[in-house]
């Protein structure tokens, strides 16, 4: 009998667990969309513009006290829409960890000069931290946090389908806008065919298989995948020409009676 | 009564792959309800695609409408758009079928690509989903209805622009007993208000309840029967050679014994 390799990770059951965790978000955005916070209260179209108008003042902005304000006031705001805050807080952390990596070698003196904090390695010259280092570092890593936050946000007080009409209203054109929605609309249907992949490989598997092994099943997967979103896109343009499409378009349909704002 | 299809010879090969439809032939009338039947792979799901202008012959010809369908043809207006009104096709994937934002957006796709006024649209967007019952869903995104509401939605896309045919490919499959019954009460009345309905399918259970008619369609992709769905179902050689019943034992009590069966869980028959 062919023995399993204690503690080999078991790609496939991480793998499904990854795809559930994606449905499980996205099920949630639609879920806290529905809440009545403060957020929620306001008009699709203000959202963005706000939200936007606020990310490009967090690229511009230079003071880190500021950030620090601007990352306190989305935290509120979050508390304010009756957002779940656990849910958040893996972003919150996850940003700043992610961002802090990437931007760790700025913090040295050999990239950015400055007085030095403490000493990391004592070469000729030292590698030292700097103060100014600190500050390059802190700063980016607040408004990545900033950015991302106020992206959640929106994302999590607005409904999917008044996001894209929001969009549509403010001048986007309508053919990204278009194919954002069907993006979206899409990754519901492959991120529950995926985990379906996953899960039917799980239900068949007593142990955890050799790494070896495992890599060469998420790789045939993802083919498997692959291949049933290509057919799935023809199917899907098959279905928009049977109902009159013909290359072109037409202006989207904003509601009419009983539509509902955005 | 003129033909509203004919198909004379029709053969019908995938790029690269032997053809799954050969030498096809019969006339469809107006006021129909057909059904073709067939084993999975017989070719019936690509009958009504090339029925509904999406693929198109290799060899013979598909009449509608008095014009032969050609590839120009339905792309080029007067035709074209004609066309499209006319017929309406539910796909078996209702996720394919439904690629908006919004049940409303989805109902307005067909009417909006067809030029048609907003207010018109509004107003046949608010009389389609109440002939349907589906009013509640209205603002509901894809992804938040089930397998039955899909199908209802679906099916609502297509009767927006008020068709005349109607195709179907495979409409029961995947549904509880409470959508079925739902969606065959619908196709019952949109036959009774005069529409030509053609439905793909291989559920032998439901057959009388959504056809007078049936096309057999053979393993060898070729017509095997064409004739009144009661004749079909009780022909028991023609369905075993088609593979749309099968022999197998099973038990009755203490009584094990081995007879032809068709691939639903539900079927009838006697002991001797």
């Amino acid at each position: 009998m062919r023995s399993f390799r204690r503690g080999a990770p078991n790609l496939a059951r991480r793998a499904a667990s990854a795809f559930a965790g994606l449905l499980a978000d996205m099920l949630s955005n639609e879920k806290t969309a529905s809440r009545r916070g403060v957020l929620q209260r306001i008009d699709a179209r203000a959202k963005v513009i706000i939200m936007l108008a606020l990310i490009v003042i967090a690229t511009l902005v230079r003071s880190v006290a500021a950030l620090a304000a601007l990352y306190a006031a989305c935290v509120v705001l979050a508390a304010l829409s009756k957002l779940p805050i656990g849910r958040l807080a893996r972003v919150w952390l996850a940003v700043p960890l992610f961002s802090a990596a990437i931007v760790l070698p700025a913090t040295l003196s050999i990239v950015t000069p400055g007085s030095p904090v403490f000493v990391v390695h004592r070469t000729n010259p030292a590698l030292v931290v700097t103060d100014s280092g600190l500050i390059v570092a802190g700063r980016f890593v607040l408004r990545a946090a900033v950015c991302v936050s106020l992206a959640l946000l929106l994302t999590a007080t607005t409904r999917s389908d008044r996001l894209f009409r929001a969009l549509r209203l403010l001048g986007v054109p309508r053919v990204f806008v278009m194919l954002l929605s069907m993006m979206e609309r899409y990754l519901w249907v492959l991120a529950r065919a995926a985990q379906e992949i996953h899960l039917a490989k799980v239900s068949r598997s007593i142990a955890p298989g050799r790494l070896r092994d495992e890599q060469a099943w998420v790789a045939a997967g993802m083919g498997s995948l692959f291949r049933r979103t290509r057919a799935l896109g023809h199917e899907v343009y098959l279905a928009m020409i049977s109902r009159g499409y013909t290359g072109e378009l037409s202006p989207p349909y904003q509601g009419g009676a009983g539509g509902g704002s955005p | 009564m003129s033909a509203l299809y004919s198909i004379e010879n029709v053969t019908f090969a995938y790029p690269g792959h032997e053809p799954c439809l050969c030498d096809i032939c019969f006339d469809i009338h107006p006021g129909e309800r057909l059904a073709l039947i067939g084993a999975n792979g017989s070719g019936k799901s690509t009958l009504l695609h090339l029925l509904d202008g999406l693929y198109f012959p290799d060899s013979g010809s598909i009449r509608v409408m008095g014009e032969k369908l050609t590839e120009d043809l339905v792309e080029t207006p007067p035709f074209g758009p004609r066309f499209r009104k006319e017929v309406g096709f539910v796909f078996q994937n209702s996720d394919a079928q439904l690629f908006c934002a919004t049940v409303a957006e989805e109902l307005a796709f067909a009417p909006l690509q067809l030029g048609w006024p907003r207010d018109e649209i509004g107003r046949r967007i608010a009389d389609t989903l109440d002939m349907l019952e589906i009013a509640h869903l209205r603002d509901r995104t894809p992804q938040a209805l089930s397998s039955g509401e899909k199908k209802r939605v679906a099916l609502a896309s297509v009767l927006v622009v008020g068709p005349s045919v109607l195709l179907l490919d495979e409409p029961t499959a995947g549904l509880d007993p409470r959508s079925q019954s739902i969606l065959l009460e619908i196709l019952l009345s949109l036959h009774e208000a005069g529409m030509t309905i053609i439905a793909a399918t291989h559920e032998l259970a439901l057959l009388d309840h959504i056809a007078d008619r049936a096309i057999v369609l053979g393993e060898d992709h070729r017509v095997a029967a064409d004739g009144p769905v009661y004749d079909m179902l009780h022909d028991t050689d023609l369905l075993l050679s088609v593979n749309l019943i099968h022999a197998h034992s099973h038990s009755h009590g203490a009584l094990v014994h081995s007879h032809p069966h068709d691939h639903s869980l539900a079927h009838e028959h006697r002991h001797s």
